[in-house]
C-alpha cells in the first residue's frame, strides 16, 4: 500500500502529474468517440438510403466495390 | 504522382479500410507501452523529480500541435495550387485534432511550469507563439464552418493556414532567438538529444503513439467526410427529384 | 504561364511577403514586451533603468541569504561577467538553487539593487536520471557546469 501511496503522490507533484495524464486521456478518448459517433451515424444513414437512386450518373463514386467498413 | 492516384474517393476508401486495422493496433500498442514506461519504468529526473513524467504527455502533444499544423499547411497548398480534391477534407479533418493537442500542450505545460518554474504562465516567446497556434487552429475551424458552401470555406481556411504557417518555425526556434523562460530543445537539436536514453525511449514511443493516433483519427475523419459528401449528393438528388 | 503555376507563385510570394513582415514586426517588438536585461545590460544600457524589466542569469554561488523575517531573501544574479544584488519577498520556486538559471521581474532601485516582484527558476535542457546523478556525485564525477546528458 505504501508503494501505491508513493505512486499517487509522485514525489509531491501528484496534483500536477495526474491531472496532466487525466486530461490528456479524457481529450484523446473524447476525440475518438466523437469521430466514431459521426462516422457510424453516416454509415447507418447511407445504408438506410442505399436503394434511393438506383440509376445514378456514372460520375459519382461507385459504392458497390466497397469492402465492408472496418 | 502518387497523390493523383488517391484523388479518387473510392480508391482512398479502399486504402483507408485496408490500413485502418493496422493503424489502430499500432496506436494501441505504442500508447500502451509508452504509458507503462512513462509511469512505471522511466526514472525520476535529477532536478525535476517525478514531475518529469509530465514530459511524456506534454512533449508529444506539443510535437503533434506542430506536426498537424504542418500537414494542414501542406494540404492547403495542395488544395490551392494543385486543386487536389481530398486536400480540403484532410485539412478540415485535421484541425480539431491539432487544436486539441495544442490545448493539451498548453495545459500540461502549465501544470508542469507551476511546480518547476514557479508560475502557471509567462508571456515568453515559446508560450506566446504556441498560444497563437491555438488561435490559428480555432480560426481555421471557424472559417471552415462559417460558409454554407464547403468549398469556399475550405479555400479561405486554406489561405489562413498558409499565412499562419510562418508561426511554426517561430515556435521551434523561439527558445533560441529570444530570451525565454522555456528551456532550449532537448531532442531535435544539432549535437543530438540531451535526454538520457532511459527517458528518451519512453518519450519517442509516446511520440510515435501520438502520431499514429492522429493518423488513425485522420483516416476515420476523412472517410466520414467522404460519406457525408455522398449523403449530401443523395440529398440534392432527392431535391431534384421532388 | 499555366494557371497552376500562377497559383503556385501567388501562394509562394504571399508567404514570402508575410514571413518578411513578421520578421520585421517581431524584431521591432522583441524589446518592447517586457525588456529583458542581463546584469551586464543593467550596467551598460540606460533602457534597463526603467521600471518593470526582466532580469535573467545565474544565481551566484554562495550569494543566497534568507532574511531574518523568513520571507525576504537576497541573492546575486550573474551572467559570469557582471552581477547585481537582488532582493525578493516571497516563496522561491522548488528549482531555485545557487548556480542555476533564474528569471525575475522587477525594477532596479536607486541603490542599484534589483527589487524583484517575481522570481522564476529556469532549468536547462538536460534530463538525467536521479540514480545516475547520485552515483556520479558519489564518485566525484559530477560536473555541474558542464554536465551533459549525452555523456551519461
Amino acid at each position: 500500500m505504501d508503494a501505491f501511496q508513493n505512486f499517487l503522490e509522485m514525489g509531491n507533484y501528484g496534483s500536477y502529474v495526474w491531472p496532466s495524464y487525466g486530461l490528456s486521456a479524457f481529450i484523446m478518448i473524447w476525440l475518438v468517440m466523437s469521430t466514431l459517433r459521426r462516422l457510424r451515424a453516416r454509415e447507418q444513414e447511407l445504408a438506410r438510403r442505399q436503394g434511393e437512386f438506383p440509376s445514378r450518373r456514372s460520375s459519382s463514386p461507385d459504392t458497390s466495390g466497397d469492402p465492408a467498413s472496418s | 504522382m502518387i497523390l493523383d492516384y488517391f484523388a479518387n474517393p473510392a480508391r482512398f476508401l479502399r486504402l483507408a479500410n485496408a490500413v485502418l486495422p493496422w493503424c489502430v493496433s499500432a496506436t494501441v500498442i505504442l500508447l500502451g507501452v509508452g504509458l507503462y514506461m512513462a509511469l512505471f519504468v522511466a526514472p525520476a529526473d535529477y532536478q525535476q523529480g517525478e514531475s518529469v513524467r509530465i514530459m511524456y504527455v506534454h512533449v508529444p502533444a506539443a510535437w503533434m500541435a506542430m506536426f498537424v499544423y504542418t500537414n494542414i499547411a501542406i494540404a492547403s497548398a495542395l488544395s490551392l495550387i494543385w486543386r487536389h480534391p481530398l486536400a480540403d477534407l484532410a485539412a478540415s479533418a485535421s484541425a480539431p485534432i491539432g487544436a486539441a493537442f495544442t490545448f493539451l500542450a498548453l495545459v500540461t505545460g502549465s501544470l508542469w511550469g507551476k511546480p518547476m518554474w514557479g508560475t502557471w504562465w509567462v508571456w515568453d516567446a515559446r508560450l506566446t507563439s504556441v498560444l497563437i497556434l491555438f488561435f490559428l487552429y480555432l480560426g481555421h475551424m471557424a472559417i471552415t464552418w462559417a460558409f454554407d458552401n464547403p468549398a469556399r470555406g475550405a479555400k479561405s481556411a486554406a489561405v489562413l493556414a498558409l499565412v499562419g504557417f510562418v508561426n511554426v518555425p517561430i515556435i521551434k526556434f523561439s527558445v533560441d532567438w529570444w530570451n525565454t523562460l522555456h528551456q532550449p530543445a532537448s531532442v531535435f537539436r544539432a549535437g543530438g538529444p540531451t535526454i538520457h536514453p532511459d527517458m528518451l525511449w519512453p518519450l519517442l514511443i509516446m511520440g510515435l503513439g501520438y502520431s499514429l493516433f492522429y493518423i488513425t483519427l485522420l483516416l476515420l475523419r476523412i472517410k466520414s467526410e467522404l460519406l457525408g459528401a455522398r449523403l449530401r449528393t443523395l440529398d440534392s438528388l432527392r431535391q431534384d427529384a421532388a | 504561364m499555366t494557371r497552376k503555376r500562377r497559383r503556385l507563385y501567388m501562394v509562394g510570394g504571399g508567404m514570402l511577403i508575410l514571413a518578411t513582415a513578421t520578421a520585421l514586426i517581431l524584431t521591432a517588438f522583441s524589446d518592447n514586451i517586457v525588456l529583458f536585461c542581463s546584469p551586464t545590460d543593467i550596467q551598460n544600457k540606460a533602457t534597463c533603468a526603467k521600471a518593470d524589466i526582466r532580469l535573467g542569469g545565474l544565481v551566484e554561488e554562495e550569494s543566497l541569504d534568507r532574511g531574518a523575517d523568513g520571507v525576504t531573501v537576497s541573492f546575486r544574479v550573474t551572467d559570469l561577467s557582471n552581477s547585481i544584488p537582488v532582493t525578493y519577498k516571497g516563496i522561491l520556486p522548488d528549482l531555485f538553487r545557487e548556480g542555476q538559471g533564474v528569471v525575475t521581474e522587477g525594477t532596479v532601485n536607486a541603490e542599484g539593487v534589483f527589487v524583484a516582484r517575481e522570481v522564476l527558476a529556469k532549468h536547462d535542457e538536460n534530463y538525467i536520471p536521479k540514480e545516475v546523478s547520485d552515483a556520479l556525485k558519489a564518485s566525484g564525477n559530477w560536473h555541474e557546469e558542464t554536465k551533459d546528458a549525452k555523456d551519461y
